[in-house]
């Protein structure tokens, strides 16, 4: 391909003879610190944060934008030192901190972590949007306060003060942070709220009032970090994005709720990513997800063993039993069919398509979710994986398009099935952020191999060609032909959950100590489990590429895995169906905003918050509910409780007694 | 007039009625115990009574004043302690963290220097974390901690539970010198020869009721009976 | 009193005829213009309203008619999407009739839409893209490739190297227009005599480029090819100032530059930077001209791509009056091989071979803020290079041309 050759000569440099190669080395290891400093200061705040309420905190890049953006403002149209903005820009992030856990986070401690990382998600994408529409993409110049201008002499090389100031706050307030949290009473209190916040309670502490302290403290780190950085990064309104991609797998890595993990992880990595730079740029930023997958893989908990969540299971199945009977029922299945076949003469064909396959993807998705209790932020590795081996085969290989589709579901699935046995041990939070710093690395593996892949500009020529005699090319054909194969895999998915297996795996999802305990094999049934997962998703991706007849790396970006869990959630999770509606919700929501808006983020956005704070049950979930459930409920007697979680499946996997509490 | 009166305190956990009309009382500068088998309600009958339990009926008069509406934090500053079944340490702090988390309250909060007469091992160990320390030196440190917070009222859950003959004798020790420093303690043990020691008087609780008020003697005299009875 | 009847139909028929005698010959009752573009995310500066404001001038220019047929212009928020963008297109396609397509934002768009327009022959000119893909192996018959390409940007490479700058190291982004800058920068620096002491691939995006700044001043550059665009770019100039590279007197040459770019940044931090520019709204009086037109409308002044626009539907628009139809092989045949100047580019051809619009490119240099008169009059243009210098020979291409 013409646009992608590299110069015939490749060399490759580390140092010239005159130039002291330690200089250039330690100047390296220092702007590693810098980076550092900026993911310590935020891994820091969203690791207290979460040993304090169990909240992953999707909004904390937003807030170290927010705080970047703060001291712009007040810098370019107010003329405020940098100096007092940083001051403001802390304090006002905290407060705006403070102000969203008061209104909206607040309402859902004790459930399910999934439920606020989605309702922080929908704020980021809100956030924004917002600052987008104020400030545009660019801005304005914001330079560096004199006093800190110019370079400092450190004996082996010259270093941008600045940049040592930099430094040396972050160390300053990672190490203060610590010995607050570890040497003073109100360190204390806060140490003894994150253990056990009904405890403190009967010893007179003011809980609340911690957790709120808290959140403006984690939140005013992160503004400060922005309101750091402002002066030697672009400030725009992407710039959180990247930062809490990182942060995650930083604070993972470090052990979550560990100050100390954070801090030092934080530092290493930047450090870390800064050596990669030196010997091979590409892969600077992958290494930071790779280095949280080997030590997550060598410690478990994480360097520093932080709060220990293997107990945190992650629920998001507010739909009741029978609810749930009623969706895997013959005319549930009836009704989905039947809205499947009119579906293309309602809407553009390809996008109907796009509808059947995006909801199978979910449905992939939601199988280990609802189903599995496991909340993976990476199955897009397999619709992507899947997607491109199918196109390879085709355009490279030759490979007949049916051999194609099976040899690219086929390797999705073996890779799925073989980071399964890896990932099925962990549970929680550790899980999902391991299926996301997975899905970061195939993204990063598939640009990599541009020539084959086509990087940027995408794999296409992969054509549809004849099958059985009929031609595909015809869009309705296609999507008939995309119908039958999601039908029979929709059946399979439904045969399985109503048997003893699918069975198991509830109950497994329930209690996995009371299963093990009476012999069931939780981990085998986890491994099944998600390749099972795989192999769906797979399955879609590999149609997805003949659909469109090109493969993007926009199969393997992070939004490809956001997208299932917003589909599901829309639509309901747990309810079989549900992920069609949400993703036809969705795509025609995006098709249509797209002509209508360009704040197309903002409103999906909202659409998250909404569906977090308003109706968690999702769509079909909601529908099903005030049908059913109300109706039964009134024969009952009156303290029936029919928003129970359900208890049937430990039943009916043989497991008597009441769950407990 | 007692220092604790209990009148027909009925207890639900969701559905299960787990409290059927209890009536006690406890008179200050008393020991009183609640002896019976897993299960029967001693628990939750403390737990009733610091307010842990959300729903319940009846009365409970504390110095007085009606408590059964109050939150556990509002019981606590009325000086009454408890000391859990699981002891309530905070594992990810150190000893002395710990001991003073709640703050003194009152003129007859002990202070510290009292405090570590009686536990020498807290002063020994202040700085360790808590969860280093051993079953018996948690115990003290559970005991300990509403006495710094000048409670008169104790709630001891099973202090012994778990614990080798040696440490129990210390823990009575301990809870012997508490009584006569004038503090009064609502005691839940399952080890009736501990009880006797150092209680005035017991109640016996069965699926939720009071069945029978007991003597020292008359537990001591029937202590085989009971024992079957406790299924111990 | 039949013969009147006769007549009068006789007459007004011929009237239908006579009165609009290209309209017969137009395939479609409207001339439909698609634009996909970037309205929200990290092109909309560069591409976005400026585009849509520019292709509405020309569309009034021309009276909002055009052989008699009305000409609507429908908007799409492509948000860089391939899937997104090809969806939307077939279907506005099959719905309402497109008769030319513009803009796309994207390369990996680009291309798939380049697959669509050869499908279903729709006329379609590229002005956001920069993939030399689009005129080589994506190349189509319909389909032109009009704003710029890689190639072209090494302009300023050749100069100065020709110049005396001999010793460069290049930081490229890593995906297909970072590695075809690359290719192209390292051409033009070899072929003058130049020496590439070395490269780095870096992830795109990133925030922190100074590690390979470093290495690139260690190796001993005295110029650096900073192959990046957006907020890389500006992360990238910003740092290289920091550390006081540009004060060492190395020269800091980008892939590529914006209007946005500049202002982001401030002019100072791209002290004596040279970058090619395919079009300035202050080069000449044409351009002044419809600058003015376009900054009482929106706010701020515009950049190569958002002219880009104006003149690629003007030409188009042109060539379908010309000709007296829409027909997009008979459009697409009249325009191989035209020579045009206009606002937007001088001296361009419209190459046959590949559909690559060659023109003039302009070197420009960042003026120092004293310097600076006007509002975004960031450049001075100290040179011209002929298109068929700038961009690479019609015998290179891939294109099999099998039309």
């Amino acid at each position: 391909m013409a646009g992608a050759a590299a110069p015939a000569e490749q060399i490759s440099v580390s140092y010239r003879p005159g130039i002291k190669p330690m200089a250039y080395y330690i100047t390296l290891l220092f702007n590693g610190l810098v980076t550092g400093g900026f993911l310590a200061m935020m891994s820091l705040g969203m690791s207290i944060i979460f040993g304090m309420m169990r909240v992953v905190n999707f909004m904390h890049g937003s807030m170290f934008m927010l705080g970047a953006v703060v001291v712009f403002v007040f810098g370019s149209y107010f003329g405020l030192s940098l100096w007092f903005g940083f001051f403001v820009a802390a304090i006002l992030v905290g407060l705006l901190g403070v102000i969203l856990e008061r209104t909206l986070i607040k309402r859902l401690y004790g459930l399910d972590l999934a439920y606020i990382l989605i309702l922080t998600f929908g704020l980021s994408l809100i956030v924004e949007d917002i600052v987008r529409m104020f400030f545009g993409v660019t801005s304005a110049p914001f330079l560096v306060p004199d006093m800190l201008k110019g370079a400092v002499n450190l004996g082996f090389a010259f270093y941008p003060k600045y940049r040592l100031f930099v430094v040396v706050v972050s160390v300053v307030l990672c190490a203060g942070t610590w010995f607050a949290l570890e040497r003073t009473r109100l360190g204390a209190l806060i140490r003894a709220a994150s253990e056990r916040p009904n405890l403190l309670k009967c010893f007179g502490g003011n809980v609340p009032l911690l957790i709120s302290g808290t959140f403006f403290f984690a939140s005013a780190l992160a503004g400060l970090a922005g309101a750091l950085a402002a002066p030697i990064r672009n400030v725009s309104p992407f710039m959180g994005e990247e930062m809490i991609n990182f942060v995650f797998a930083v604070v993972v890595a470090g052990g979550m709720g560990s100050i100390a993990g954070s801090v030092v992880m934080g530092f290493g990595s930047g450090l870390v990513s800064a050596i990669a730079a030196i010997f091979y740029a590409p892969a600077a930023t992958a290494v930071i997800y790779i280095l949280m997958l080997v030590v997550l893989v060598v410690r478990p908990g994480g360097i520093f063993r932080g709060i220990d969540i293997s107990h945190f299971a992650l629920h998001y199945t507010p739909i009741s039993e029978r609810a749930r009977r009623l969706f895997m029922s013959p005319p549930a299945a009836l009704v989905a069919l039947a809205a499947g076949l009119v579906l293309p003469w309602l809407v553009y064909p390809v996008l109907a398509t796009d509808i059947l396959l995006w909801g199978l993807f979910a449905v992939g998705f939601d199988l280990l979710f609802a189903f599995g209790g496991l909340l993976s932020f990476g199955q897009a590795a397999y619709w992507g994986t899947s997607a491109y081996v199918t196109g390879i085969l085709m355009v490279w290989v030759g490979v007949p398009m049916p051999l194609a589709v099976i040899g690219g579901v086929f390797a999705s699935t073996l890779a799925g099935t073989l980071f399964g046995f890896i990932v099925a041990r962990k549970k929680g939070i550790y899980f999902s952020m391991i299926t996301f710093a997975f899905a970061s690395v195939v993204y990063f593996i598939v640009n990599e191999f541009a020539d084959y892949t086509g990087g940027e500009d995408g794999l296409h020529g992969v054509i549809r060609t004849p099958l059985f005699g009929i031609d595909l090319r015809n869009d309705h054909v296609f999507y008939y032909a995309c119908l039958i194969a999601v039908g029979l895999t929709i059946a399979l998915v439904l045969r399985l959950l109503k048997s003893p297996y699918g069975m198991a795996l509830l109950g497994a999802r329930e209690n996995e100590r009371r299963m093990m305990s009476i012999g069931y094999n939780v981990y085998g049934l986890r491994v099944k489990a998600y390749a099972l997962s795989c192999f769906i998703c797979s399955i879609a991706g590999a149609l997805y590429a003949l659909n469109h007849q090109f493969v993007t790396l926009e199969t393997v970006a992070w939004r490809a895995s956001g997208d299932p869990i917003m589909m599901t959630l829309l639509g309901g999770a747990g309810t079989i169906f549900g992920p069609f509606l949400g993703g036809g919700i969705v795509l025609l929501m995006r098709n249509t905003l797209s002509s209508i808006t360009d704040s197309g983020s903002l409103f999906i956005g909202l659409l998250f918050v909404a569906i977090v704070m308003l109706f968690r049950r999702g769509i079909l979930g909601e529908i099903v509910h005030h049908w059913i459930d109300r109706r039964s409920a009134t024969g009952l007697g009156p303290n029936h409780d029919t928003s129970q979680p359900e208890k049937a499946p430990m039943k009916v996997a043989g497991i008597g007694g009441i769950a407990d509490a | 007039m007692s220092m604790l009166e209990i009148t027909n305190l009925n207890a639900y956990y969701g559905e299960s009625h787990v409290l059927h009309g209890v009536d006690m009382s406890v008179d200050a500068g008393e020991v009183v115990t609640l002896i019976g088998r897993n299960g029967a309600g001693k628990t939750t009958l403390l737990k009733s009574i610091i307010g842990d339990i959300p729903h319940r009926t009846g009365s409970i008069r504390f110095d007085g004043t009606e408590i059964l509406g109050l939150s556990p934090e509002r019981i606590c500053k009325m000086r009454v302690g408890f000391v859990p079944e699981d002891r309530g340490i905070f594992s990810t702090l150190n000893v002395f963290e710990n001991l003073t988390i709640g703050r003194p309250n009152g003129r007859d909060a002990w202070p510290l220097e009292r405090i570590y007469e009686l536990f020498p091992v807290l002063k020994a160990r202040s700085s360790q974390k808590a969860s280093s320390l051993s079953g018996g030196e948690q115990q003290m440190l559970a005991i300990a901690r509403p006495l710094y917070m000048g409670a008169s009222f104790l709630l001891l859950d099973e202090p012994t539970e778990g614990l080798a003959p040696v440490i129990v004798d210390a823990i009575g020790a301990v809870i012997k010198q508490i009584k006569q420093a004038g503090l009064t303690i609502l005691l839940v043990e399952q080890n009736l020869p501990f009880a006797t020691e150092l209680a005035d008087r017991h109640y016996l609780l069965e699926n939720g009721h009071i069945v029978r008020e007991m003597t020292n003697r008359q537990v001591s005299e029937e202590e085989e009976t009971l024992l079957e009875h406790l299924g111990v | 009193m039949y013969r009147k009847w006769l007549a009068a139909t006789c007459l007004s028929l011929s009237c239908v005829f006579v009165a609009d005698p290209a309209a017969a010959q137009m395939k479609k009752s409207s001339f439909n213009i698609l634009m996909l573009t970037d309205l929200s995310s990290v092109y909309s500066e560069t591409s976005g309203p400026g585009d849509v404001e520019f292709v509405k001038m020309a569309v009034s220019d021309f009276g909002g008619k055009i052989n008699g047929v009305p000409i609507n212009v429908i908007v799409v928020d492509n948000k860089l999407d391939p899937a997104l963008s090809v969806n939307k297109a077939r279907e506005i396609i099959d719905t309402q009739g497109v008769s030319l397509m513009t803009d796309v934002s994207s390369s990996a768009a680009a291309i798939a839409i380049a697959k669509l327009a050869n499908e279903r022959h729709i006329l379609t000119t590229f002005v956001s893209p920069g993939t030399t893909a689009l005129t080589n192996e994506a190349c189509s018959k319909y389909t032109w490739h009009y704003g710029y390409d890689t190639t072209a940007m090494s302009a300023p490479a050749t100069k100065l190297t020709q110049e005396g700058t001999k010793k460069w190291y290049f930081i490229a982004a890593d995906f297909a227009f970072g590695k075809s800058l690359l290719d192209s920068f390292t051409k033009a620096v070899k072929a003058n005599g130049g020496q590439v002491l070395g490269y780095d691939l870096v992830p795109f995006p990133s925030d922190d480029f100074s590690s390979y700044l470093l290495k690139a001043q260690a190796a001993g550059a005295q110029a650096i090819g900073i192959l990046e665009s957006g907020q890389d770019l500006r992360n990238a100039v910003k740092q290289a100032n920091e550390f006081g590279l540009v004060d060492a007197g190395i020269k800091i040459v980008p892939g590529q530059i914006n209007l946005s770019d500049v202002k982001a940044i401030g002019p100072d931090a791209w002290k004596g930077v040279t970058a090619a520019l395919i079009w300035y709204w202050n080069m000449d009086d044409e351009s002044r001209k419809y600058t003015a037109r376009f900054t009482k409308d929106l706010k701020f002044y515009p950049g190569d791509i958002h002219a880009g626009n104006y003149s690629a539907v003007y030409q188009v628009l042109k060539t379908v009056q010309e000709i007296g139809t829409d027909d997009p092989d008979k459009v697409t045949e009249a325009m191989e091989g035209k020579h045009f100047t206009d606002m937007f580019a001088r001296n361009a051809v419209m190459r046959k071979r590949d559909h690559l619009v060659v023109k003039d490119t302009l070197i420009g240099q960042v003026k120092p803020s004293s310097e600076i008169k006007q509002e975004s009059d960031f450049f001075k243009i100290i040179g011209t290079v002929p298109g068929d210098q700038a961009y690479y020979p019609e015998s290179e291409s891939t294109c099999k041309h099998d039309w």
